[in-house]
């Protein structure tokens, strides 16, 4: 049994078309996330999903029934949304009751759920804290326990870590990914940060302009990009056509239609002192990595090594060779 | 959401309220009032220009006046409310904000205690000098621009200190720190981030003191403006004459509500800053001390004046105007007669009445229409939001006309009864008056509300009117509450388009200032005004509490 079936769903405002013809399924317990740029229709296809917007043509199957036609009152959806949408006008622990005080349970009953869901989130000292005087990091925990309490059939995360700080982010998606697997609860994380996808989900849709790119494992979507556009949006790979690949590294057989594809940590600067291939332009000690812009042949490679493996120091201006570390050749369409 | 919601039949019934209102009310006066100034088109015009068109360029010279000085007044005081720090600030800036919440006969007659003949400083300065007639005569034309100017600058005041406030400090002090002079600051800096702020309250300015009513109509003598002269054509039983001004001052007022729209569609400077904007400059502020607050002291005792002598006025006892009343002993009895007798209770209880019963149908009508055009985007919603806003620019002296013309003969829309001379007639028309007011607060609470509130609450299973119950309206109702309490205070003083549609047994409380004023009995008048006035702080005092507290 899938728990969601997304079935030839198109979308078009003003038509233009936003969705096109996407189709997939969803396991019990998956974490399955649709990453993609701005604009690419990936909040419009979560809320279609969610019944907060129709499709122009296609079908939803929730729990393997029809639910195209239904309410977001009737689906059995949660949300977590980007700017968490905390009802102002309540404390922590109103919130979190909301969702069960519509499925009219009892008091005892509520207050024990949501005692218990809070400690989970680990929110319940503040339980009778008004919203609005919460960080953004326990707003979106509330927000995720008030979703969770309900236990819907499928979890929506809408970039739910966009608003956060950098260290905040990385907690809470660790925490996400806790709870997740606990609760075992099927979800659908949209996000545009490719290594949010990566470190959390099972499967991957990448999705550009409306179109599905690619769906698959994150190894799949990484190390078998199916496409140049999956291939520069996940990995940041640098692509080289049949000439360029045989000059700089003897590699040959790329197709016309084809690009290799090599990722930044492939590709290696090695010291030179004649005949050199190319010089580096910039070098950017980021802490863990040291990224350097390269030039070679009039264009621009980006390059990669973890800080405490370069032996050898560079510097900008300076001619350098090329290593290829790449245990495969990656070729990709155009 | 991209898409219209379907409507409820509780939608559509809301909708069909509206609309019979709005047909009712707003649509068929104006229609009538345009039917009858075409009665005797050519004899309204010879009659109008025979006095040389003297009231339209009156009203319109009145209002230039009136905006320059309010705006030289309330800019000033803004820019020294920002930009200096003294001790009791907020507390002064609570004062010399009153006059905008003072009913506009409230304000007149406190003018008129104070600098009439008898008035508290013209008799202070005939003892003191021991004169034998009156120094000054407080009456015409500098009489009505010193109320105007008095009742209207705290528009400038409002608008332009919010506009300061929105100006991100840092770029100040970047000014100064890149070695302008504070004047050299303020003329490149400041004054362009303001300048929209002020010509939206010119715009309004302009309005109200082309429809004023009350300052001309006390002190204007034998001087014509508009609204004094579509009064004295009714009563004269001109009623084409009076139509035909009422259409004119109507269509003056209608091009500068069209103007306020425009500007507030391309509105002001919006500095994006990420994070908190720094709120003071720490260059431009100048600790003035107490230096500061003695100035604006003096400003905020030139403004409490009126009231003062309202108040004073109000405790001596009947008859002793003409006397030197510094000698006499205070006395309540002048509200002991209010609260006693039931011919002076009645006024007081009628306008109670009455706004209540407009601040209702005004919410019903206002909210309902904010929610389906904000929340349903229901189809022509655009529409019935113009037809809501029109009142704005409608005087309220031209909207009496048009319900008498209206209504003096039964009608569908009053249940087939001629309301003219009803009690129901002022209520509704204070409610055609405070619509827009209602119904603007309602849309823009509607649109702070950010509608993923409402989408969390579907999703998690609510229904449509619990989601409306237990979020929407929770959070839109300190908005509402606001509105609702603006047209209390409009409504419970009203003076210009009930002395058009009272009669004796529907005096409000604004009337019976009036004809005790006309009967010299002073006392009674001041103290109708100073209860009129607590009234009024009371409920603006009372709905900041339940505002601040509601979140």
């Amino acid at each position: 049994m899938s728990i969601l079936s997304v079935k030839n769903i198109s979308k078009s405002f003003n038509n233009t078309n936003v969705l096109t013809d996407i189709n997939f399924d969803l396991t019990k317990g998956e974490f399955f996330s649709v990453v993609g740029p701005s604009g690419c229709g990936k909040t419009t296809l979560l809320r279609i999903i969610a019944g907060l917007e129709f499709a122009t043509s296609g079908k939803i199957l929730i729990e393997d029934k029809d639910a195209s036609d239904h309410l977001p009152q009737k689906r059995n959806i949660g949300i977590v949304f980007q700017n968490y949408a905390l009802f102002p006008n309540m404390t922590v622990f109103e919130n979190v009751a909301y969702g069960l005080e519509v499925r009219k349970l009892g008091r005892e009953k509520i207050t024990a759920l949501v005692d218990s869901v809070l400690e989970k989130v680990r929110m319940k000292d503040k339980s009778e804290k008004n919203v609005t005087t919460l960080s953004g990091g326990e707003q979106q925990r509330v927000s995720l326990a008030r979703v969770i309490v309900t236990e819907p059939a499928l979890l929506l995360f809408d970039e739910p870590l966009s608003n956060l700080d950098y260290s905040l982010r990385l907690e809470t998606r660790n925490e996400i990914k806790r709870l997740q697997k606990d609760i075992g609860i099927t979800s659908i994380y949209v996000t545009h940060d490719q290594s949010e996808a990566l470190a959390l989900s099972d499967r991957i849709a990448v999705l550009n302009k409306g179109v599905v790119q690619q769906i698959g494992s994150p190894r799949e979507i990484y190390y078998t990009p199916k496409n140049f556009f999956v291939a520069d949006f996940i990995g940041h790979s640098n692509f080289f056509n049949e000439k360029e690949s045989s000059e700089l590294f003897d590699i040959t057989g790329i197709g016309e239609d084809e690009m290799l594809s090599v990722f930044p940590e492939e590709i290696i600067p090695v010291k030179c002192t004649r005949d050199c291939k190319a010089k580096i332009n910039d070098v950017q000690f980021t802490g863990f990595f040291t990224e350097f812009l390269i030039e070679c042949k009039g264009k621009i490679i980006k390059s990669m090594m973890p800080s405490a493996q370069s032996t050898e120091v560079f510097s900008a201006g300076e001619e350098i060779d090329l290593k290829l570390a790449a245990k495969e050749i990656r070729k990709v369409k155009k | 959401m991209n898409f219209r919601k379907k409507l409820s039949p509780f939608n559509i019934l809301l909708l069909a309220v509206i609309l019979f209102f709005i047909t009712g009310y707003i649509a068929y006066p104006l229609f009538s009032l345009i039917r009858e100034s075409f009665g005797s088109l050519q004899q309204s015009l010879s009659s109008i220009a025979s006095t040389g068109f003297n009231s339209i360029t009156n009203s319109i010279l009145l209002s230039v006046i009136t905006v320059a000085g309010s705006c030289v007044l309330g800019v000033s005081a803004a820019y020294h409310f920002q930009y200096r720090k003294f001790p009791l600030k907020n507390f002064l800036y609570t004062l010399l904000l009153i006059p905008i919440a003072m009913p506009p006969l409230v304000g007149v007659v406190s003018f008129l205690f104070l600098l009439n003949e008898n008035g508290l400083i013209t008799k202070i300065i005939s003892l003191i000098f021991n004169m034998q007639s009156v120094p000054f005569k407080f009456e015409g034309w500098t009489a009505i621009i010193i109320v105007h100017v008095y009742s209207f600058y705290p528009f400038f005041l409002l608008f332009t200190s919010s506009a300061l406030q929105k100006i991100d400090a840092n770029i100040l002090d970047a000014s100064v720190s890149l070695g302008a002079s504070k004047a050299k600051t303020f003329f490149k800096i400041i004054l362009p981030q303001i300048i929209p702020s002020m010509i939206g309250a010119s715009l309004i300015v302009f309005m109200a003191s082309m429809a004023s009513f009350s300052a001309p109509f006390i002190f204007g003598g034998s001087l014509r403006f508009l609204t004094t002269e579509i009064y004295s054509a009714k009563i004269n039983g001109d009623t084409s004459l009076a139509s035909m001004l009422s259409i004119l001052l109507t269509i003056i007022s209608m091009l500068f509500l069209i103007l306020l729209r425009f500007y507030r569609k391309r509105n002001t400077f919006e500095t994006r800053t990420k994070g908190t904007a720094k709120l003071s400059s720490f260059l431009l502020l100048k600790d003035s001390g107490i230096k500061g607050t003695i100035a604006v002291s003096f400003l905020a005792l030139i403004i409490m004046l009126p009231v003062l002598a309202l108040l004073f006025l109000s405790l001596i006892p009947e008859g002793s105007l003409m006397r030197n009343y510094f000698t006499e002993p205070f006395t309540i009895s002048n509200y002991l007669k209010i609260f006693g007798e039931a011919q002076f209770f009645e006024p007081f209880a009628n306008s109670i009445k009455m706004s209540l019963i407009a601040v209702m149908i005004t919410v019903v009508i206002g909210v309902s229409a904010a929610f389906l055009i904000t929340r349903k985007k229901i189809r022509g919603g655009d529409f019935i939001e113009t037809f809501l806003s029109l009142p704005y620019g409608i005087p309220g002296t031209v909207i009496a006309l048009s319900f008498i013309l209206s209504f003096n003969t039964p009608t569908f829309f009053t249940a087939f009864i001629s309301i003219v001379g009803t009690f129901w007639i002022l209520p509704l028309a204070y409610a055609v008056r405070n619509l827009p007011v209602i119904t603007q607060s309602s849309i823009s609470g509607f649109n702070a509300f950010d509608p993923s509130l409402e989408e969390a609450s579907s999703t998690l299973g609510a229904t449509g009117s619990r989601t409306f119950r237990k979020v929407i309206l929770p959070l839109v109702f300190p908005s509402i509450l606001s509105g609702a309490m603006l047209v209390f205070i409009n409504s419970v003083g009203e003076f210009v388009s009930t002395i058009l549609l009272y009669t004796f047994s529907t005096k409000t409380i604004s009337v019976e200032i009036y004809s005790q004023l006309r009967l010299y009995n002073t006392g009674a008048a001041a103290a109708y005004g100073v209860i009129l006035f607590l009234l009024v702080m009371l409920i603006v005092y009372a709905s900041r509490k339940t505002i601040d507290k509601s979140f």
